[in-house]
């Protein structure tokens, strides 16, 4: 009995001794389920491809395109109301449509942090990709994309908010120099340089349409990087550069574009990636989806709608209805207005008919999506619907506009009959500069009408107050061309940040 | 000649026989006697007489006296009362013993549990609190944890009332902001956050670790307390046998009453025309009125079949338990099932050697329904449950689900299974030592499917694509431990006891899932397989979080009057950044026992009276996974290139930002208190006061433009208070003619104060899911303070709009709020802090008494003082139903003298309109018993007591809404967004032991 009592005491005594001294590795075990960089992250020459295609993924985001932009860009002009039923604000589209939104509105928090969202992801692919070991003019093109996209972000913030923080790499929370950036609302000036540089490098570094695998359809490409140069520069009004980039284009050297002859089948899925597009945001509708979220939904019919065998069509909330303004603002015979506009009891190209007792008159038919003849697994959230960003209509309008501006009657005529003959209109009866920049202008309206561009279209005009004012909105002006800088940034930043004047 | 002799001898064999039985039986006598009282000497009914080592004893009788048969001459007979001390008298050929038994009224030298070992409370440095199983078991609830509530100072807690939920505790307030605030709870070793497996039968003893120097020993979990559970275990005796039953039913209180489909539509049709909208409805052609919380309610019916087994010798020691418990809940088609088998052994294998071992087995089946109580409060009243041709019925204009349909069309049911046990060895090498090696492991697992099938109820309640979800959760945590504890008495007046130990632990996580559309409605089928191959997506992920902790701790007693303690514990957790990865954790404590004084033994007015003090440092991990990780590498979502044909690109991102200096959030707290015992202890008290300090983590928001894209940074930014004073008060009595009682009462007086606050602190939470925030967490207020405009009163007319600051869109009848800063703007600057859902004043009373056979006992509990946001109100989605109150006085061009405002759809503000007052009183638990005399019915059956008992029957409350108790996280709690009513049970009952 001794024995075995001094046996057990031995080996218990040795036990209790021995196993404190496996701590280091215990408490630093690889974390799972989690990749950190210190990894075998830059091992993989397939990540450099997935950092850039994180800055893509930021344009599905519902806070980058969705709701919060069209309120922004779209309810905001005489182009749309609100729509939907009257009791739903949809959080503060009510203030969208009526210019009444205040720092606090979330749509302007929204599309504040979604577009530095993507500046960031833009910003930490261009840090990491170079330190891949691949192909150069694979990195080459990767870092093309990359500042394709980070442009785009900063178009959308500098429209929107005027003088921004110019975030041009990481920021490194302990370096102040870092932090300043962030903190700095930067001119307005430096940010349209900053813009310029990213686009010509882009366009100097990425391949035509024509070059790309189709496996790469819908990345940015050569043509895609001048088109958004020409408009930088349009909001610039450096008029040359704007008739020497969009004739380039036009010209067929940035790639193969051209006008397609079908207006109506511009924005539905057998429309896609036409070569009439320079830039599209992919929507993808089967599973696994990938779609722009809620795209679809926030602008659907608010209501019934049924195909005639009475199942359902897809509908949604009803937000950004087109405006009577609009409906009026196209001429007779024109096919745009057919192609932009269902009506409350239409019958839609794909025979769903919407209802008579639908909340509103109008709805945004280059927004809907066919359940029966375009791809649809049941997400109508993240929906087949690709939002077509740069097409070859605006390109031609661009050049007419420049044209004009320069004193090119002649050229400007000529671009903008191309756009207006597609529209099976005839030509412009304008010939002077001044009635040919009104005729460019209203013809920029009835083109790209719900595409995202009337509200920063008419600031950058100079006449959005004349006209919303008469449209019924209460634009005040210096105040009114941007919108306030979110308070909640205002406060993060410990007051750094001045609010934009008169908010 | 020879066969005669076996005969012989077999009849005096037989003769001896017969005379050893008749002689025994003459010398096995019948025993019998009095017992008395030692308080007054008066005769003591029903006190328990047991033949030691045997299933044999009885009771006294109304006169206590007792008469026993068949008393063996060398027994021991065993005298016990409650709450008197037990004696054992050796018979010694005796056949009469009477005997008196004193009160055991030494609460002091009661022995709690202290957190890896125990102590007398004289020695109790801190402030432990002790509820035992008798207290607990009162209350047939279905965890433990609600069994606590009201019995004793510092600690509330907080239930939702869904079924096989957990209910929140807080101990001495909140402190944390963004951790977890739960204690953490340790049964049987293991430490565990979740305690709905344990069957309450099951529960010896909870003793609640209050403040920062009993805390300690713990470490860093300990900040928010920590609960020892201690569970039955064997015992050495004749095998007994337990079974408590009950049956009741559950039904709702305190329903809110909503408007009728006339007052809805009138006040809908209303509401529209401030908006220049169409009437809604034609108030004469209503057809429907439908009251939706009774089409969602029912009564449920709880049942609960509990049986234990105890017993063992002096190797071995055996405990096994099986319950089963069932609640249907008062959500129609909402059911829970849990099964409970437990076992506990010891054996003693040699004199210096034990093993042991305790195995928890849970099954719980749980049919969830969906939280529909708010779609019951939304949608209108002119809609039937159901058309005549048995649509399911639906308000036009209006974007709420038909409840009945939402509970009708969500199959989602979780099967959960959960291992916890424990294996131990104790080796007593020499005296006074004691090593203990233990491994102690926690293994939970569930399953759950969810199916939504194909249906249609409206445009806005449809589903086009039936879909089925599977998830499967799967953990294993284990502990292993190995202390070692050294007690020595020197020179009689020295007691010593030093234990240390150390542990490594181990706990992973894995949860995998998969979804597939297009699934048939019929159960049998709902399988990932029968869905469409081509909607398929699948998940899995986990986690993995590592420790190491040494502890020690060094008790000191000097003439068994003065008490010194320490406690030192290192922990090192894998959860922080390289250099942050081990903080040390500390307490001291000093008390000292006065009424064992020699000055002390001339006086009458104390009986015990002791004095404490204690400081500790202590910490909280229980921080969001995951935060100590620098920089991560995540995969965002995906991105189609290449058009549908091609598979989607995957896209990775760094998420960067995160503090380098990330650690425990440590809590130094103070805790110093009298407790005494008065009138020959049949008074007892404890007083108290605390006070602790939390270096909190607060998540603190950058800009955008920083780059990280949740904009948080978690970091050490806040210090928050919490200090109070806890009263107990315990009254026990005997009287005359056999009546005990008992009279228990707690209050704590809490203050929580968020201090110093460092950066950008952007502590606005509290939203109600519209955009909208509703408290603010800043230095000087408590945490989670609601933050709203002030209500003046209502506009009259279009004019005193325009002349006062007013925020865009209001109508007359619409609240006025105060420019509180007189800027002449009406913005966020002129909310203001209205006080928040941290209780000032919470309490319990607890009476009990036992007359003859018959038991009765009562418990309640109240708040003071906490304000409650009755967010509900304050969400409209617009055309939703309304609360009768609110339509019933509402503001009219005809009725301008109205309380209501006007009939609106607008989203209203934040204000103090829908701030309420938190107060209330609820009787926690009604139970009345009757002991049967069953020991008299010769069926070996020891007790037989039949009860009734209610549970909640009566809450008063100032609260207009559903409940008071509205759990919620630290900035965002005591507001009432999701609904989930207050409800009664009503049981009857049986306790029978063998």
């Amino acid at each position: 009995m001794k024995t075995l009592r001094n046996i057990i005491f031995i080996l218990s005594g040795s036990f209790l001794i021995l196993i404190p001294s496996c701590s280091d590795s215990w408490l630093d075990p690889a974390p799972e389920n989690l990749l950190i960089t210190e990894d075998s992250t830059f091992l993989d020459p397939g990540n450099a491809d997935r950092f850039v295609n994180a800055c893509y993924n930021q344009l599905l985001d519902w806070t980058e395109s969705t709701f919060s932009w069209i309120g922004m860009s779209s309810i905001t002009s005489d182009d749309a109301d609100k729509g939907s039923d009257p009791g739903d604000n949809g959080t503060d589209k009510d203030q969208m449509d009526n210019l009444t939104y205040t720092p606090t509105s979330l749509s302007v928090a929204e599309v504040w942090s979604g577009n530095y969202n993507g500046v960031s992801r833009c910003n930490q692919a261009l840090d990491n990709v170079p330190r891949f070991d691949i192909d150069a003019n694979l990195k080459a093109r990767l870092i093309g994309e990359a500042k394709f996209l980070r442009a785009y972000y900063n178009f959308n913030l500098v429209r929107s908010y005027g003088d921004i923080p110019l975030i041009d790499g990481l920021i490194n929370a302990d370096n102040p120099a870092d932090l300043d950036k962030a903190y700095r609302r930067a001119p307005k000036s430096e940010v349209y340089a900053f813009m310029e540089q990213d686009l010509r490098d882009a366009m100097n570094a990425l391949p035509t349409v024509d070059q790309y695998d189709s496996r790469d359809m819908g990345r940015a490409t050569k043509g895609a990087a001048m088109g958004l140069l020409a408009k930088v520069f349009l909001y610039e009004k450096k008029w040359q550069d704007v008739l020497d980039i969009t004739d380039q284009i036009i010209n067929g050297s940035a790639g193969s574009y051209a006008l397609v002859a079908d207006y109506a089948l511009i924005w539905r899925e057998e429309g896609e990636n036409s070569p009439e597009s320079l830039f599209e945001i992919q929507g993808r509708g089967i599973t696994p989806n990938a779609g722009v979220q809620g795209y679809f939904t926030t602008q659907g019919v608010r209501g019934g709608i049924k195909y005639p065998d009475n199942s359902a069509a897809l509908g949604g909330w009803g937000f950004n209805a087109p405006t009577e303004d609009l409906e009026n603002a196209y001429e007779p015979d024109d096919v745009r207005k057919a192609a932009t506009i269902m009506y409350r009891g239409q019958t839609l190209w794909d025979e769903a008919t919407i209802q008579n007792d639908v909340s509103n008159p109008r709805y945004n038919y280059k927004a809907y999506v066919s359940k029966k003849n375009e791809s649809f697994n049941g997400n109508d959230w993240e929906s087949n619907k690709n939002v077509r960003i740069l097409r070859m209509g605006e390109i031609y309008l661009m050049n007419a506009e420049a044209a004009n501006e320069l004193g090119n009657i002649s050229k400007a005529q000529g671009s903008l009959n191309a756009v207006r003959h597609r529209a099976q209109l005839g030509d412009t009866p304008a010939s002077s500069q001044a009635d040919l920049r009104n005729a460019i202008w209203k013809e920029r309206r009835v083109e790209l009408a719900m595409e995202h561009d009337r509200f920063f279209d008419l600031v950058r005009q100079g006449r959005a107050g004349e006209v919303l004012r008469a449209h019924g909105k209460n634009f005040v002006d210096g105040k009114n061309e941007v919108f306030p800088i979110p308070q909640s940034e205002i406060d993060a930043s410990d007051g750094r940040y001045a609010q934009n004047p008169g908010y | 000649m020879k066969n005669k002799l076996p005969f012989k001898g077999g009849i005096a064999l037989l003769l001896l026989f017969l005379f050893y039985i008749v002689h025994g039986q003459q010398e096995t006598p019948t025993v019998s006697g009095t017992i008395l009282s030692g308080e007054d000497n008066s005769p003591l009914p029903m006190a328990t007489i047991q033949i030691k080592g045997l299933n044999q004893g009885t009771v006294s009788d109304v006169d206590g006296k007792y008469v026993l048969q068949n008393v063996p001459a060398d027994a021991t007979l065993v005298f016990s009362y409650v709450g008197m001390l037990t004696q054992e008298v050796p018979l010694n050929g005796q056949n009469n013993i009477e005997i008196t038994l004193v009160p055991d009224v030494q609460q002091l030298e009661k022995v709690i549990v202290i957190g890896y070992g125990t102590a007398r409370r004289s020695q109790v440095v801190g402030s432990v609190s002790r509820v035992t199983n008798e207290e607990l078991a009162r209350q047939p609830v279905m965890n433990a944890i609600q069994g606590l509530q009201g019995k004793t100072a510092g600690i509330q807690v907080i239930s939702s009332g869904e079924p096989g939920k957990q209910s929140e505790v807080r101990i001495r307030g909140t402190n944390t902001v963004t951790a977890d605030a739960n204690p953490i709870y340790v049964v049987d070793g293991v430490i565990v956050d979740n305690i709905t497996n344990i069957n309450i039968n099951d529960i010896a003893s909870m003793d609640v670790l209050k403040d920062a120097a009993s805390q300690a020993i713990y470490g860093s979990r300990a900040a928010n307390g920590v609960i020892l559970v201690t569970t039955k275990a064997g015992y050495v005796g004749k095998m007994r046998v337990n079974l408590d039953s009950y049956v009741g039913f559950r039904s709702m209180t305190s329903k809110v009453e909503m408007a009728d489909a006339r007052t809805y539509a009138q006040f809908t049709n209303e509401a529209r025309a401030f908006d220049n909208q169409v009437p809604m409805f034609n108030i004469d052609t209503l057809q429907y009125n439908t009251d939706w919380f009774d089409a969602i309610t029912r009564k449920g019916m709880v049942q609960n079949y509990s049986i234990n087994v105890s017993g063992g010798t002096d190797k071995t020691t055996y405990y096994f338990s099986a319950d089963y418990f069932t609640d249907e809940g008062i959500l129609k088609g909402n059911y829970y099932n849990r099964l409970v088998l437990r076992n506990s052994n010891e054996y003693k294998i040699a004199k210096f050697l034990t093993f042991g071992h305790t195995l928890n087995f849970t099954y719980a089946y749980n049919n969830i329904k969906p939280n529909v109580f708010t779609d019951a409060y939304r949608i209108g009243s002119t809609a039937p449950v159901k058309y005549p041709n048995g649509d399911y019925g639906y308000v036009t204009g209006l974007s709420v689900a038909n409840p009945v349909a939402a509970l009708d069309y969500t199959n989602n049911y979780i099967k959960e299974y959960r291992l916890q046990g424990n294996a131990f060895l104790e080796l007593k090498p020499i005296e006074g030592l004691v090593l203990r090696s233990s491994i102690n492991f926690n293994k939970p697992e569930s399953h759950e499917t969810e199916y939504i099938p194909e249906y249609f109820v409206s445009s806005t309640q449809q589903v086009s694509v039936s879909s089925l979800n599977i998830e499967n959760k799967n953990r294993l945590f284990y502990i292993f431990d190995n202390n070692a504890t050294y007690s020595h008495m020197f020179a009689n007046i020295h007691e010593i006891k030093l234990t240390a130990g150390y542990s490594v632990e181990h706990d992973k996580e894995m949860n995998d899932g998969g979804y597939r559309s297009n699934v048939p409605n019929q159960p049998n089928l709902w399988y990932l397989d029968q869905g469409d191959l081509t909607s398929a997506t699948n998940f899995q992920n986990g986690y993995l979080k590592q420790r190491i902790s040494y502890y020690g701790r060094l008790t000191y007693t000097l003439a068994n009057r003065y008490n010194f303690s320490g406690v030192l514990r290192r922990d090192g957790s894998s959860e922080f950044p390289p250099d942050q990865k081990w903080g040390t954790f500390y307490s001291a404590g000093v008390s000292w026992i006065v009424s064992r004084e020699g000055f002390m033994q001339n006086q009458n007015i104390f009986n015990e009276l002791k004095l404490r003090a204690s400081y500790g440092k202590i910490g909280n991990d229980f921080l969001p996974p995951r935060t100590g990780i620098l920089t991560e590498v995540t995969m965002t979502g995906p991105y189609s290139h290449g058009g549908n044909d091609t598979p989607v690109s995957i896209g990775i991102t760094e998420e960067q930002l995160r503090d380098a200096l990330l650690t425990w959030e440590t809590t130094e707290g103070i805790d110093a208190g009298v407790e005494f015992g008065v009138l020959s202890n049949r008074l007892n008290g404890e007083v108290g006061y605390f006070s602790k300090l939390t270096n909190a983590f607060i998540p603190t928001t950058i800009v955008s433009p920083g780059g990280d894209k949740d904009r948080i940074i978690i970091s050490q930014a806040a210090d928050i208070r919490n200090s109070g004073v806890e009263i107990m008060m315990s009254w026990r009595e005997r009287l005359n003619f056999g009546l005990n009682y008992h009279f228990g009462f707690n209050v704590t007086f809490n203050q929580n104060n968020v201090e110093k606050v460092r950066g950008g602190l952007q502590l606005k939470d509290g939203g109600l899911g519209n955009g909208q925030i509703t408290t603010y967490t800043v230095k000087g207020q408590p945490i989670g303070s609601f933050w709203v405009y002030k209500r003046i009163g209502i506009y009259q007319t279009a004019e005193e709009i325009t002349n006062s600051p007013h925020l865009t869109g209001t109508k007359p009848g619409d609240l006025i709020f105060a420019d509180v800063t007189n800027d002449g703007v009406l913005d966020e600057r002129d909310r203001i802090f209205v006080g928040s859902y941290q209780p000032k004043t919470f309490f319990g009373i607890n009476l009990g008494l036992d007359w003859k056979s018959v038991d009765l006992s009562v418990d309640c509990y109240g708040n003071l003082g906490n304000k409650i946001y009755n967010g509900k109100k304050g969400v409209r989605f617009g055309n939703d139903n309304v609360e009768a109150s609110r339509a019933e006085d509402r503001w009219t061009t005809d009725n301008t003298d109205a309380a209501e405002p006007r009939a609106s759809n607008a989203i209203p503000a934040p204000s103090t309109y829908f701030i309420e007052s938190g107060d209330f009183f609820r009787i926690n638990n009604i139970s009345l018993g009757y002991t049967l005399p069953a020991d008299n019915w010769k069926l070996g059956i020891t007790r037989l007591r039949i009860y009734a008992s209610a549970q909640n029957p009566v809450i008063l409350k100032k609260y207009s809404g559903f409940t008071p108790e509205l759990p919620g996280s630290a900035t965002s709690s005591g507001i009432e967004l999701g609904i989930y009513p207050v409800f009664s049970t009503y049981m009857v009952g049986i306790n029978l032991s063998f």
